[in-house]
């Protein structure tokens, strides 16, 4: 199955942090807050440095199994 | 040893060869001339203050997002820089921005409860009407001081809003952080000789915002004093706030400390990010005009503005472990300061004509350094832009141009950390 990775748009704050972390999971919209394009677009250590690396804690990160 | 990068070769970092200190507010006054020779010569120098050790002044945007993304090898010591002084605070004395995981993130998800985009959103309209009304109150064709009379006050109410506190208190909130402010800049830069607001008052003898803590507590205390009755608001929440994944809880006057630090943190900042603005409104031919007819290119113009007079210029961390950023070699112990002011107009991120203002600039992600980065990325940045945004929506919209009035000319805030103007007269046209 594959990664479930989501954004909390109440907490998205558009700093951009998970973009720079992993830009093929991440883009910004329109409105300047971070969806997600691709879950399975990086590895689980950058998933997680994402997660982590978000100042607003908007990031949820469940690995998929194969 | 364990962060070393061997594999890249390191150098020492030189003696500041142009004299730049980021310290000193005199010196810092147009301190991008300096920045950018240290950035093309230099981009790692070594400045020196008493009784601070040695520190390293990074320049560069690349070597700036390193340190500021690895809160592990990084600690914050606020805009403290002196490490013994840090180092003799309490865990509980200290404010989230001088805080480390993991109590900092307590105290983050604490903010959010006022500050996520969320509830910022539904103070929006609020906050946009009373800054159309602070708007239209300003006279038109007469000489104003807009600092006092405009970029400081809305902020201040937009804040108190966020928190539920009364717009009446939040009128002074500007003097006590202006007061707190000047008192840390005299003790920092002992050449500073003239204050507006603190002069003869050692306020920071008393800690920072002696008035504030009296101020906020009153309100905290009627709450204690009635039980606290969950009515839904904001600091009914922060007072029996118990952090989920943290176990953490904070006492009354912690709860105190941090609404303090909140309005301190957010007051000068986003009332210098409107100053800057305005004055760069009065100084740049046709940026009126093009704003008022396309208000969608506001947004991005505000960035600009963050990017090229960054509100705080500078943040120092303090090294946990030793670490390699640059190509120089840092040791656990020493102090570093990143200088946004520096990394904001970086020529290898944004290209040659970085010190340009231009709106159509093809901006890489993220815009700029003023918000921070990482996890210390400011958590009133959203709130900031908003207020931002309103304030000179509603400026634009009322009036028809804007200059500087005679005589006045760029005088910045009397602390080496700050970029704003003092005191910014204006004649605004109808
Ligand atoms: C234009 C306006 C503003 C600028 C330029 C600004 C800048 C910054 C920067 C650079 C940091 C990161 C500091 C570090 O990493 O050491 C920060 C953190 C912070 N800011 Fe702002 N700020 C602004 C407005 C606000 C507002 C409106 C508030 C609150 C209402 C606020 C509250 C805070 C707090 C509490 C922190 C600490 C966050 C943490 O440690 O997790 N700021 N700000
Ligand atoms: S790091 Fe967090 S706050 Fe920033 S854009 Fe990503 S999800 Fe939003």
């Amino acid at each position: 199955m594959a990664n479930q990775v989501s954004v909390n748009r109440n907490l998205c704050m558009g700093a951009g942090e998970c973009v720079w972390t992993a830009p093929k999971v991440f883009e910004m919209d329109d409105e300047g807050k971070a969806v997600v394009v691709n879950p399975d677009g990086a590895d689980d250590a950058a998933l997680k440095m994402a997660m982590n690396g978000c100042p607003n804690f908007a990031i949820r990160y469940r690995a998929g199994t194969d | 040893m364990d962060s070393v990068d061997i594999g890249r070769a390191t150098e020492q970092a030189p003696e500041c060869p142009n004299g730049f200190h980021p310290l000193d507010w005199d010196e810092v006054h147009d301190p991008f001339p300096k920045l950018a020779e240290l950035r093309a010569q230099c981009p790692v120098s070594t400045v020196r203050r008493d009784p601070i050790p040695p520190m390293k002044l990074f320049t560069k945007f690349a070597d700036i997002s390193q340190i500021y993304r690895d809160w592990e090898s990084f600690g914050n010591m606020g805009i403290i820089v002196n490490p013994v002084e840090h180092a003799g605070m309490a865990a509980e004395q200290r404010a989230i921005i001088s805080t480390d995981p993991p109590r900092h993130g307590a105290m983050r998800r604490f903010a959010l409860q006022a500050l996520s985009p969320a509830q910022i959103d539904a103070h929006m309209d609020g906050i946009a009407a009373y800054a159309q009304a602070e708007t239209a109150k300003l006279p038109m064709g007469e000489d104003v001081e807009m600092m006092d009379a405009w970029a400081g006050p809305i902020p201040s109410v937009a804040t108190a809003r966020a928190l539920g506190l009364p717009d009446a208190d939040a009128l002074s909130f500007r003097r006590w952080v202006r007061m707190g402010i000047e008192a840390n800049a005299r003790r920092m830069s002992p050449s500073s000789t003239e204050f507006r607001w603190a002069d003869g008052a050692d306020a920071y003898g008393a800690g920072m915002f002696p008035e504030s803590a009296d101020f906020v507590g009153k309100w905290v205390r009627a709450r204690r004093a009635a039980g606290n009755p969950q009515t839904g608001d904001v600091l009914s929440k922060m007072l029996d706030y118990v952090d989920e994944e943290s176990g953490i809880s904070f006492t009354d006057q912690e709860v105190v400390d941090q609404l303090v630090t909140i309005i301190a943190a957010g007051n000068d900042t986003t009332g210098g990010l409107i100053g800057n603005f305005l004055y760069r409104l009065a100084t740049t031919p046709g940026l009126f005009d093009m704003l008022k007819q396309d208000r969608s290119k506001l947004i991005i113009a505000i960035e600009e503005s963050l990017r090229l007079d960054p509100p705080q210029m500078m943040f120092p961390r303090l090294c946990l472990k030793d670490a390699n950023v640059g190509g120089v070699n840092v040791k656990a112990g020493e102090v570093i300061i990143m200088s946004m002011a520096s990394g904001n107009r970086d020529e290898e991120f944004y290209g040659p004509d970085s010190d340009q203002f231009r709106l159509d600039r093809k901006y890489p992600n993220p815009r700029h350094l003023s918000m921070g980065r990482g996890i210390h990325t400011c958590i009133g940045a959203y709130l900031a832009r908003k207020v931002a945004k309103v304030a000179i929506d509603a400026l634009l919209e009322r009036f028809s141009g804007v200059r500087l009035a005679d005589g006045y000319s760029y005088e910045k805030v009397l602390f080496h950390h700050f970029r704003a103007p003092e005191t910014l007269r204006i004649v605004l046209e109808a």
